[in-house]
This record gives C-alpha cells, structure tokens and sequence, in this order.
C-alpha cells in the first residue's frame, strides 16, 4: 500500500542493465543516468560496506587498497552477485529521484538478455524489487534495442537487430512485436579488452589493465583491415624487468588482436541468418541489419559485417543508449496500446 | 568518419541530399553498380536516396544509416549530408513519426514532473501545517491549564509555608498587612479570576487550621524571639517602642526578650502577666501552657 503511494511520487523507469553500464530513462526526461555498473565494497570487522557506485567506484578498479574491493556485478549480461547489484541499483533509482521528497518505488522495465533462464530473470527481478521498485517488468534486450534503434518493430515485415554489449552479444530477427528468431553469444567489449590485454603480454611482455585496454580499444581500435591506421602511446608494467614500460600500439595490431571475438560475432550473425524463415530474410537483404550497443562503436565493424555477410549493416543513432531508450518507448507503448513486448 | 567539411556540394544549403550524394558520385567517376557493390545496398535503395524518394524507405533510421553509408564512401561530411536529409524531410512535410525514437529522446529534458505531484504536495504540506497548528493550539490551552494550577498550588504551599514558619506569615498590624497581601498575590498572573482561586485557597487554609493567636505591645526597645510548640520561630527582630505585633501559631509560645519589662503579652485576646522580676531584662517565658 506505501509502495503504492510512494509510486504516485516515482517516475517510471526503463533500466538496462549492462555488464559494463547501467542506463536509467525516465518517460519525458530521456537518458538521466548512465553509470557503469561498478561497485566499491569496503570490507570492514567482517562486514561489506558500499564505498562507491558507478563512475566513482569505477575509478577505484585497480586501484584499490586491501579493504577495498571494486567489483562488477553482473557478468556476461547476468547477475553474478545479487545483494551487491540490489545495492547498486537501490544507489541508481534513488539517484534519479534525487528531486523527490519521497523514498522512490518506481514501475520498473529492466531489459535481459534473450537466453536468460528463467533463474536469471527471477534474480533481476527480485533484485529490482529489493532495490525498492513495485513493479518490475522484463523485455528482451534485443527487442528494447530494435525500438530504442527506431525500427517498425510492429509491422509484418523482418527486422533485425545486433546489440553488441559489454558482456553479451545479442542478435533477433523482430516481426509483429514479437521475436521470431535470437541468438545470444557471450562475446562482447569485455572479450575486445581482455583480448587487448592478451595481446599486449604475447607481442610486447608487459601487463595493462582493463581500464587502458578499454582506452585503447576506443581511441584506436579497429574491426577492418582497410581502415585508417592509428596510433596510441600504451604504459604498462614490464614483466621482466617488473617496472613501467611506454610502448606504441597502432590500429592494426588492434585488429590482429581483436580477430577471435569478431569472428565470433560475424558467426553468430551468419547463423542467425541462416536461420531466419526464408520471407524475413527477404525483408532483412532488402533493408539491411541495425547495430546498437556499445561494441557497435567500435571503428568499422559494420563494414566488417557488411563484407562478411553481404549485406548493409547501419550502425543506430547514439547505440549506447537504444536499449534503454528503446525500454521506455516500449513501457509507453504498452501502456497506450496494450501490447504486449515484455519477455515470457 | 571520413569528412570532408570543405565540401563544397554539401555545405550549399539550398541543395537536396539526393542531388550532393549523385553529384558527389559522378565527380568521384563511380557507376551506381559500383556503389551497390561497396555498400551492399540495393539498388533500389540507391536510386531512391538520389532521388530524394524517401517515402520508399523502410524507415528513417535506415535512410539515416545508409546516407551515412554513402557519405562515407564518397568522402562526404556526414552530419551536413544528414541536415540537408532533415531539411527536406520538412519540406517534404513528413510526419514526425519516428520522432518518438529519435535521438531527442537521449538528451536529458529539464526534469519535469506532472503538475499534480505539486498540487498534492502542496496540499498535503497545507494540512500538514493546519494539524500542527491545531496541536499546537491544542498544546497551549493545555499549558495556559496547567499554569493556572500550577500557580494555585503554589499559592497553596507558599501560603501554608507562611502560616507556619516563614516570618512573611506575621501580620504586624492591619496597615502592615494589606501590603503584606498585596505582595502575596502573584505578581505575574495578572488574570484577575486566577487572583481569585488564589485568595480563595489562602483563605480556606486560614480558616480550616484554627492557631493560637499572640499579641505582644512594647513600651521600649525590645530585642525578641518568639518559637511556637512545632518549633517554628515565629519571629526573631529588635523591636522599636510603640509597635504591635499579632502572631499566628501553636500554643504554648516560647517568647525570649531581650527587654522584658518594656513587653506586655496577651494570647487569645486575653492577658498574660509576665512577673517581671525586678532588675531583670532578659526573660524567657512560655506562654499558653
């Protein structure tokens, strides 16, 4: 009853809850919140004590005392740890109701992956309702992005979508609100840093962390081989000698690095064409195929799938945010219309 | 993003997307085959950009995507080409459809809330205001109770003090006591029925505990001290000549005089003889046993 009366003081809130960032839109106020999904746990006479949530505590990662531990909740697009990704969120919603005069319990659509099992989705579920939210909903991340992305997810006619995310990669074939085909493959940014770290200890024996790898991914990172080439001076610590080392890392040692992971997702993409119904298909080879996530700004990896595949591929407007924006269009939607978009 | 913002085709701002991208193409010596090839475009879709016929595109995110497809193939500024697709999408009069989904919706809007949230808000805080403001009063008539009570009582005790030990209780003579009574009453409480309560309650002290009343009258100059049978000292002064006093207390009195011959006693009305030796001036009796 309280939940409900403090909900009539709580904004509505699409949630996409990403391994490597959190995105909160609220209806008529768009994108407010875009944190990375990184908690800083202090552990104190047997006890673990929030330190920092999101952009703060992301600073802290690798950089930690003994005491201090920054952690990411959630892995491959799943929650890995509950009570620490109910903290974070329980940070986030009140975050965004800062204004309030009222404890927040907002109506909550949180988007999943496609594969999640049904254990996943009750451990989102459960966690936004410890978070303080009164209703939680799920939708399919893969169509939240295909609506955030702008397409016509309503009309009888194939749509796909590829949402390239830290953790995960998804990819549907949407007709009539409904997903006719996904896949989902645990390839994502993380796998682009973690091969960059990889590469940089084989090729030049020195050691970076995460944060660098993600540096250098965005700054010079490539997915084609025709791509303009360029440079990023790298310091890492040296493994035998054990001290910091300054090196130059250029573009196509980036793509050499990166080549498994996208091989993976050019995969994932062929099979899922392969296995579109044979009228979609049609309608997908005509209009082509929209990127969205944050592995979708990765430097030409459309045109790396468009050659793979034949097919045009057309990175969405502002991809990092399709599956929030496109969570609360949905919720909208479903509200004015009565369709039903939510995952099963 | 390869951009070429010297461009002069797309910084023209009169000129349709269609003809800059079919301009742009003719002058790089590229055949439509050879861009279908490269963007994997149809060539329906190719024909129609150049056409400026959007209508036969699937959607404006596709338009979108496939002009900057196009503009990066042919070295193009991509976000000029993209603002002369929104002009002529308006002067095409396309409907906003697909605004809803656009990037508008990215950028944080003034954080607006429904005007009922601050109508609800304000009349909660309004009776919130008015039930304080009624505990309040609530709590003052209360307090206005208990002072009264508070000072009654009060009275009671100072004025039963008075009676029995306080030397305030003597009353010297009637001149003397109507000051004495006007000091009696409290100064602070200047509401006159609390003035009332107050006489009242003094006056039924007086009344319900009868005392043994002790005159003395002096000729000379007396020191005196006067204690009553509860032990009370009733008064302990140097006298002047000519004075009375009328003491209020418990028989049997025990009267120490510093001048006896100079003091004549009476208790209840009637005489005591004190029997003064002859050359004696201090004397100590006890009067009423």
């Amino acid at each position: 009853m309280l939940k409900h009366l403090r909900g009539a003081f709580s904004n509505d809130l699409s949630i996409d809850l990403g391994t490597a960032n959190t995105l909160i839109y609220v209806r008529g106020r768009g994108i407010v919140l875009n944190e990375p999904s990184v908690v800083a746990i202090r552990h104190h006479q047997g006890h673990k004590i929030v330190e920092a949530v999101g952009t703060e505590a992301k600073r802290m990662l690798g950089r930690t005392p003994g005491n201090i531990t920054a952690i990411r909740p959630l892995k491959d697009g799943v929650i890995a740890d509950f009570q620490v990704t109910e903290k974070m969120l329980q940070h986030f919603i009140k975050k965004v109701h800062e204004a309030s005069w009222f404890q927040p319990s907002p109506r909550v659509l949180i988007s999943v992956p496609c594969l999640s099992t049904e254990v996943e989705k009750r451990a989102i579920r459960e966690s936004a309702m410890g978070a303080g939210a009164r209703e939680v909903r799920l939708i399919e991340e893969p169509m939240a992005a295909a609506i955030g992305a702008g397409l016509k997810v309503s009309e009888a006619s194939g749509s796909m979508v590829v949402d390239i995310g830290g953790g995960t990669t998804e990819i549907a074939v949407i007709s009539l609100n409904g997903v006719v085909y996904s896949d989902s493959v645990r390839i994502g940014g993380d796998r682009f840093d973690e091969a960059i770290v990889n590469y940089v200890r084989r090729h030049y024996g020195s050691i970076i962390g995460d944060a660098t790898a993600e540096r250098i991914k965005q700054e010079v990172g490539c997915a084609y081989a025709g791509s303009e080439v360029r440079e990023i001076d790298v310091r890492g610590r040296n493994l035998a000698e054990g001290v910091p080392r300054s090196f130059t890392l250029n573009s196509d040692e980036i793509l050499e690095a990166l080549q498994e992971p996208l091989a993976g997702i050019v995969q994932a993409v062929k099979s899922a064409l392969e296995q579109s119904p044979p009228e979609l298909a049609s309608d997908i080879a005509e209009s082509g195929v929209v990127l969205t996530g944050g592995g979708a700004l990765l430097r030409d990896i459309d045109r790396l799938l468009s050659n793979e595949t034949g097919l045009p591929f057309i990175v969405a407007e502002d991809p990092l945010t399709c599956v929030a924006r496109g969570g609360g269009l949905a919720m909208e939607m479903m509200d004015k219309r009565n369709i039903d978009l939510l995952s099963s | 993003m390869t951009t070429d913002p010297s461009n002069p085709e797309v910084d023209h701002p009169y000129q349709s997307p269609g003809t800059i991208l079919r301009q742009a193409r003719e002058k790089a010596g590229l055949a439509l085959d050879d861009v279908v090839a490269e963007t994997r475009m149809t060539l329906h879709n190719v024909r129609a950009l150049e056409s400026d016929d959007f209508s036969k595109m699937h959607s404006d995110t596709f338009t979108r995507g496939y002009l900057r497809i196009y503009a990066k193939l042919l070295n193009l500024d991509v976000e000029s080409l993209l603002a002369a697709y929104g002009r002529a999408r308006q002067e095409a009069g396309f409907a906003e459809e697909d605004s809803g989904n656009s990037l508008q919706n990215t950028v944080p809007a003034a954080p607006g809330r429904p005007l009922w949230h601050f109508a609800v808000c304000i009349l909660a805080l309004l009776a919130g205001l008015w039930i304080l403001s009624i505990w309040f009063l609530g709590n003052d008539g209360e307090s206005e109770t208990l002072t009264s009570e508070s000072v009654v009582e009060a009275e009671l005790v100072a004025s039963s003090g008075a009676a029995s030990s306080t030397p305030a209780a003597f009353t010297e003579t009637a001149e003397l006591m109507e000051p004495e009574a006007e000091v009696a009453l409290p100064e602070e409480v200047n509401a006159a029925p609390v003035s009332d309560v107050t006489f009242l309650a003094e006056t039924e002290v007086l009344e319900t505990d009868p005392l043994d009343s002790l005159q003395l009258s002096f000729i000379d100059e007396c020191w005196l001290v006067v204690t009553d049978a509860q032990g009370d000292v009733l008064v302990t002064d140097l006298v002047q000549p000519g004075r009375e006093l009328s003491l209020q207390g418990r028989a049997p009195f025990e009267v120490k005089m510093g001048n006896a011959p100079a003091v004549q006693l009476s208790l209840n009305g009637a005489a005591f003889d004190l029997d003064v030796p002859a050359g004696t001036r201090l004397m100590t009796v006890s009067v009423g046993q």
